[in-house]
């Protein structure tokens, strides 16, 4: 519960945090003269801009839907293994020669129904967003291998493998299509009805209740919205790669969640954030990735490093008066 | 017995008809229900082997329930950094194991995973950040470092402590033993001791016992190096059954005690549960995987099946909670 009087903690905590969108982008400008100061043959070129922003598309995509949701007090840590099963669904459609709009149609429902199930779970019965989106998470993984029977599957796709590859002045065409997206749900988050409840809802959701806004159904869709997207991101991967690999998607929930705590988002309580925020944490978090690649750290390194930034972020939250335990 | 409802009389007059008395007999059906399935499909079912293979899981899974119901019962909801804690025990006496002997190993292993519980007690209490948020971040940057540190697999070499594995006392292995032995000094330790109940009254309400002069910090440290010691004699007890052991080898074990717990009657909003309905819910989790494995499934099928039963398991605390007295 928030407190009523502000703590000391608080009011420092507030200094020194202050906006995390802007701490961020500062971050962000550390971060790209320490890397040209690593590597100065090797961080600053077109080729390093192509594989970072090739690396964070799918991510970023699956990011802003991913906070979307939080806004409202929805958490799905089921998206990374989300996004391995709506690959390997893919996959399996198009190795039985059916088309890939069919094919995409068919991992989307079954992408859909998933995310109903974790909503059923957390909505009608109240269960712990958390800890049942960590079940459904090993689930999907269990699922995933019993469908792949183990192995990579093969899927080319010429058009989707176009699209994914394709580049734009140096860039993956997807990357511009990804931030036009965010950019899309920011302006619709601050502008519309819509995100207004959003916000309202994951602020206080038995008082937006009695004001009138209907809290299940629209926690309900966005448990849909995150799991459909996740699956969108698989079919991405499977264009990408031309194959539905065994372990895709595996940690990618931490990935996505890292950055948008970073961004200034609260994992026990909605209402705070923004879509902003969260994108620029995911560039944060993936310069730091290509900066350890470039410097070939093992990497394990970026499990620790992982740990850590979720514990930072969450605890900034404490300091900036979010939700403390006891 | 640990329970502590508000049901009063109902539950004098007919003592069958207390909610640990319900639960009990609801996971004695079940149980019974799911041998007897499993034995129409595969007729070999019962018989001295799988007993004693559904005996020896019940050992690890057992002593992580016991410390798992620990941190539920006073209200800490859940501790997710098990698979790095006992992984780490495990490593630890096998490292010692292969220099010193048997004891040291046993006694360095059990305070490694000690070592783990107070990191994420202290953490909690510091931090005021939620456990599960705590725990999944150490968990992930536990596993991390333990990769880093022991590499892939670790051998062991034939020792005392497998002879401790191996050995039985009337029928059962001494490990399954030692596992009674943690639950029922637990359940003497939350129903007998002062600190005990202290713990259990914690659960019940933090805001109260507080007021009544119980120090929050010190249960929340003291719960979780406890379930830091269950995990340090789980990762002995893991290590005397096995030849290898790598980092990543107890990352199933995460969710067989949670849903332990939870299914026999422990609540997540602490304060309620029965250590001896604890011990049909170790006994019914440790038969899925050898059932499954006896119906010829793979592995990959016990993944699907933990992560459904805890979502099941969860959904039904959640019900519990909205329909019982606050």
């Amino acid at each position: 519960m928030t407190q009523l009087g502000i703590s000391r903690a608080t009011r420092t905590g507030k200094r020194l945090v202050g906006s995390a969108t802007r701490v961020l982008i500062i971050a962000l400008l550390i971060l790209i003269a320490v890397g040209w100061w690593l590597e100065p043959k090797l961080f600053l070129t077109l080729q390093n801009l192509y594989v970072i922003s090739g690396a964070a598309s799918v991510p970023l995509l699956i990011t802003v839907a991913a906070s979307v949701a939080l806004l409202a007090g929805v958490i799905d840590l089921s998206v990374g293994s989300m996004t391995g099963f709506g690959a390997a669904v893919f996959a399996i459609c198009i190795g039985h020669g059916i088309s890939p709009f069919v094919a995409a149609a068919v991992a989307l429902c079954c992408a859909a129904a998933v995310g109903a199930f974790n909503a059923s779970a957390c909505v009608f019965f109240g269960a712990n967003p958390l800890i049942v989106t960590l079940g459904t998470l090993t689930a999907l993984q269990g699922l995933t291998l019993i469908l792949l029977n183990n192995t990579s599957l093969e899927a080319f796709v010429p058009g989707l493998y176009n699209f994914t590859n394709a580049t734009w002045a140096g860039v993956p065409v997807l990357l511009p299509i990804v931030l036009v997206f965010g950019a899309a749900a920011s302006i619709l988050l601050a502008v519309t009805r819509w995100g207004r409840h959003i916000r309202a809802a994951g602020g206080d959701s038995a008082v937006s209740n009695r004001a009138g806004i209907r809290v299940g159904r629209l926690k309900f869709f966005l448990f849909l919205l995150t799991a459909v997207i996740a699956c969108v991101g698989g079919i991405l991967y499977v264009g990408q790669d031309g194959a539905a690999q065994t372990t895709l998607g595996f940690g990618l929930e931490l990935q996505i969640y890292a950055p948008i705590l970073l961004g200034g988002y609260s994992l026990t309580r909605g209402g705070v954030g923004n879509v902003m925020g969260a994108i620029m944490g995911v560039a944060v978090l993936e310069v730091v990735d290509n900066i350890l690649n470039l410097r070939s750290v093992n990497p394990y390194w970026q499990y620790i490093i992982t740990g850590a930034i979720i514990l930072a972020a969450v605890y900034a939250d404490v300091l900036r008066g979010g939700e403390r335990y006891e | 017995m640990v329970t502590s409802t508000s049901h009063g009389r109902l539950e004098k007059s007919r003592p069958w008809a207390s909610p640990a008395a319900r639960t009990a007999i609801v996971l004695a059906v079940i149980w019974a229900i799911l041998v007897g399935v499993t034995e129409g499909f595969h007729p070999a079912f019962i018989s001295i082997e799988t007993l004693l293979a559904i005996a020896f899981s019940m050992a690890v899974v057992g002593v992580l329930s016991v410390g798992e119901a620990v941190i539920v019962i006073s209200g800490g909801l859940l501790d997710l950094s098990v698979p790095a804690s006992t992984a780490f025990s495990a490593l630890c006496t096998a490292v010692v194991l292969n220099h010193l002997g048997s004891w040291p190993a046993a006694i360095v292993g059990i305070a490694c995973g000690c070592a783990v519980g107070l990191i994420n007690g202290a953490l909690i209490v510091m931090t005021k950040i939620n456990p599960i948020v705590v725990t999944l971040a150490v968990n992930f940057a536990g596993v991390g470092i333990l990769n880093m540190a022991f590499g892939q697999e670790f051998p062991l070499l034939k020792s005392g402590l497998h002879d401790l594995g191996l050995n039985h006392i009337i029928g059962v292995p001494d490990i399954t033993w030692i596992m009674l032995g943690v639950l029922i000094l637990t359940a003497l330790g939350l129903n007998q001791t002062r600190f005990g109940r202290h713990a259990v009254a914690v659960g019940g309400g933090s805001a109260a016992a507080k007021r009544q002069g119980i120090s929050l910090a010190q249960v929340r440290i003291a719960t979780f190096g406890f379930m830091g010691l269950c995990a340090g004699i789980a990762g002995v007890l893991y290590a005397a059954q096995s030849q290898l052991i790598s980092p990543s080898d107890t990352s199933n074990l995460l969710f067989l005690p949670i849903t332990a717990v939870i299914l026999s009657g422990f609540s997540l909003q602490g304060g309620r549960g029965s250590m001896p309905v604890l011990i049909l819910g170790i006994g019914l989790l440790s038969t899925v995987p050898t059932a499954l494995i006896v119906m010829g499934l793979t592995p990959d099928w016990t993944q699907l099946a933990q992560g459904l039963l805890l979502v099941f398991a969860v959904s039904l605390d959640g019900i519990r909670i909205k329909r019982g007295p606050r």
